[in-house]
């Protein structure tokens, strides 16, 4: 069953414009929204809530259309980017709220926090006012207020951004847990892409205020639908090469590769395009079969289980991800050869070929 | 350092001294009052002769006697002090949380700001006359209603930088938790400006209190308020009633300094300390 359905829509403001956005997220999915910081991803989740009204298209939730919706009747909860707790009322008061307003019953208002005090351990600190919170405990009221509504989706805006990397690591395992267990529908709006692709069923990238591409963590990181995605997935990020392809369309000639790069597909016949290698595709040493070259080591980045090494090629810097510890000279000349199964064609106007 | 505290010192004697002179006053007999028997810290022989007075018209020792006493300008500055308070925190509140949720009206908050561009004697003689053609001259709510307008772009101004404070997400928050606009209005934004409402409201009422313009061209003789009434006390032998002046100002600082301690818990706290993360 489908939750929300968003349709053409469109909304401007002075100077920007969001949308066209369509895109579908299913009962039970945990839908990541990721982009780049300020390209519209909150917007779409007030679009969703109705805090905000399309200008064009609509929001459908649940198979009813959200035009004549208000707010307060649509039935989704959202876990704010700066949390917006009310700073007025303690743990307890934060989180029974919505379900107060709601008119539900005292039984049914102890129950619900006595479940969500239980799945998020925050039992210790209802008696407390939010400005006598840690950073983390705030944000498991914030939550928890979200939870105890039982609404038919959350919606997660950039939910545990301020933790430090651990705790937000350990939040992150929680939120996929509570999701599963209690098979609610979440959206989940992120520009850290880790973050996103981790805990995600489904990723929509957002860029300019578009969606630029929609599909499972995996296809949007190996088979990139635009330059546009493919520059802002992966970390480090993918290796780009201008170059043009050949006049049989067998070949692509990057212009600062020593030697042409066989090609497979249907790429525009002596067009200008780009080609993109993940930087774990590059290869230090020959590889039989694969174009090689000689790149000069700039700089090694030991990182533990992998380690990366920025090389110069002519102007260009190269990222190169190479499994457990390299131990390279700076300044040192490398040859390294392309993964030649896993390169990323885009033509002239950044569409994947 | 010494500097310092010696500016701070200075400081506070140019402020506290009046207040000494005012209060030591009210309780000096009236030979005391001039340089007569010779300025005095503090009264020789203490007295409260000069509250008896203006209490009851006459006090025992003293020949000259009031027609009025200050019960009536006491309940009156009471009344419409509070009510012209009421009057303006009650629409600058509302007024001002349209203006700054909802966009209304953006040309309000100068058009507002205006009613203060000039000092109110330069409107007061058609003040005066729509106010005696209401009616309204020499009526409490006459006097309310002058001050409820007169410190209106105060309140508006003060509540809308409080307003402007308050995270739009944390009404988005309680919107979406199933509040409508009014309910989210009373239940969140109003309980987290409080400080900021008391402060309004209690700066606002010592406008109001202190007026002295407004009062005495608006009253006659029911609702006469304290300002006003303390300039009539001058008698034709007596000369200035320095005393009952000074015993009638201490009695009018009271309700301000009740009303503000009464605030103060409210006063010096941050209005949304905590809501969001840092």
């Amino acid at each position: 069953m489908t939750a929300i359905e968003i349709t053409n829509a469109v909304k401007t403001y002075p100077e920007f414009t969001l949308g066209p956005i369509s895109m579908t997220v299913e009962q039970g999915e945990f839908f990541g929204i990721f982009g780049p910081p300020s390209t519209g991803k909150t917007s779409i989740l007030k679009l969703i809530l109705g805090l905000l009204q399309p200008d064009e298209g609509q929001v459908v939730l649940s198979g009813r259309d959200g035009a004549g919706m208000d707010v307060a009747e649509r039935g989704i909860s959202m876990v704010f980017q700066n949390l917006a707790l009310f700073p007025h009322m303690t743990g307890r008061e934060n989180i029974i709220f919505p379900l107060r307003e709601r008119g539900a019953s005292e039984r049914e208002i102890a129950e619900r926090l006595d479940f969500v005090s239980e799945v998020l351990h925050v039992s210790h600190i209802l008696h407390k006012n939010p400005a006598q919170m840690s950073g983390g405990e705030r944000q498991r009221i914030a939550l928890g207020r979200a939870f105890a509504a039982d609404s038919r989706a959350m919606l997660l805006d950039e939910p545990i951004a301020a933790l430090d990397a651990r705790l937000r690591e350990e939040m992150r395992v929680e939120l996929k847990r509570l999701q599963r267990e209690n098979n609610q529908t979440f959206v989940y709006v992120s520009h850290d892409e880790e973050e996103v692709m981790a805990i995600s069923d489904r990723v929509a990238v957002v860029i300019d205020g578009k969606i630029a591409q929609i599909g499972t963590p995996d296809e949007v990181y190996s088979r990139p639908g635009s330059l546009a995605v493919a520059k802002v997935i992966g970390s480090p990020p993918m290796n780009l090469f201008q170059g043009y392809f050949d006049e049989r369309g067998a070949q692509f000639k990057a212009d600062i590769l020593p030697e042409s790069v066989a090609i497979s597909g249907a790429p525009p016949k002596g067009r200008e395009g780009t080609l993109g290698v993940r930087p774990e595709d590059i290869w230090l040493g020959e590889s039989d079969g694969n174009p090689s070259f000689e790149v000069t080591v700039s700089s090694v980045e030991p990182l533990g289980s992998y380690t990366i090494i920025n090389a110069m090629l002519g102007e260009q810097i190269l990222k190169i991800r190479t499994p457990g510890q390299v131990i390279l000279k700076e300044g040192c000349a490398q040859r390294v050869s392309l993964d030649s199964r896993h390169l990323h064609l885009f033509d002239e106007t950044g569409q994947r070929i | 350092m010494a500097l310092k505290y010696f500016f701070v010192l200075l400081a506070c004697a140019v402020v506290l001294y009046p207040l000494l002179w005012m209060v030591t006053m009210a309780f000096k007999p009236h030979p005391e009052w001039t340089t007569v028997a010779g300025l005095t810290w503090f009264p020789e022989n203490p007295t409260l002769q000069n509250f008896e007075f203006i209490f009851f018209g006459r006090a025992e020792g003293l020949v000259v006697s009031l027609d009025r006493t200050i019960v009536g300008p006491l309940i009156a500055s009471l009344v419409t002090s509070i009510m012209g308070t009421l009057v303006a925190v009650v629409c600058g509140t509302l007024s001002s949380y349209a203006v700054v949720r909802f966009g209304l009206a953006q040309s309000l908050p100068l058009s507002v700001l205006q009613l203060r561009l000039f000092p109110p004697l330069a409107v007061m003689i058609p003040v005066m006359v729509m106010w005696s053609f209401l009616g309204a001259v020499d009526t409490w709510w006459g006097l309310s209603l002058i001050y409820g307008i007169v410190t209106l772009p105060f309140a508006f101004w003060l509540m809308k930088t409080f307003f402007e404070e308050v995270p739009v997400e944390i009404e988005d928050a309680a919107r979406v938790a199933g509040c409508s606009y009014w309910r989210v209005f009373y239940r969140i934004t109003l309980p987290i400006v409080k400080p900021g409402l008391a402060t309004c409201a209690l700066f606002v009422f010592i406008l109001n209190w202190s007026d002295y313009l407004l009062a005495l061209l608006l009253t006659q003789r029911d609702w006469v308020t304290l300002p006003v009434y303390m300039a009539t006390l001058t008698s034709a032998m007596g000369g200035q009633m320095y005393g009952m002046k000074a015993a009638l100002g201490v009695i009018a600082a009271i309700p301000p300094v009740i009303f503000g301690l009464m605030i103060q818990k409210h006063l010096v706290r941050g209005l949304t300390f905590g809501a969001l993360k840092q």
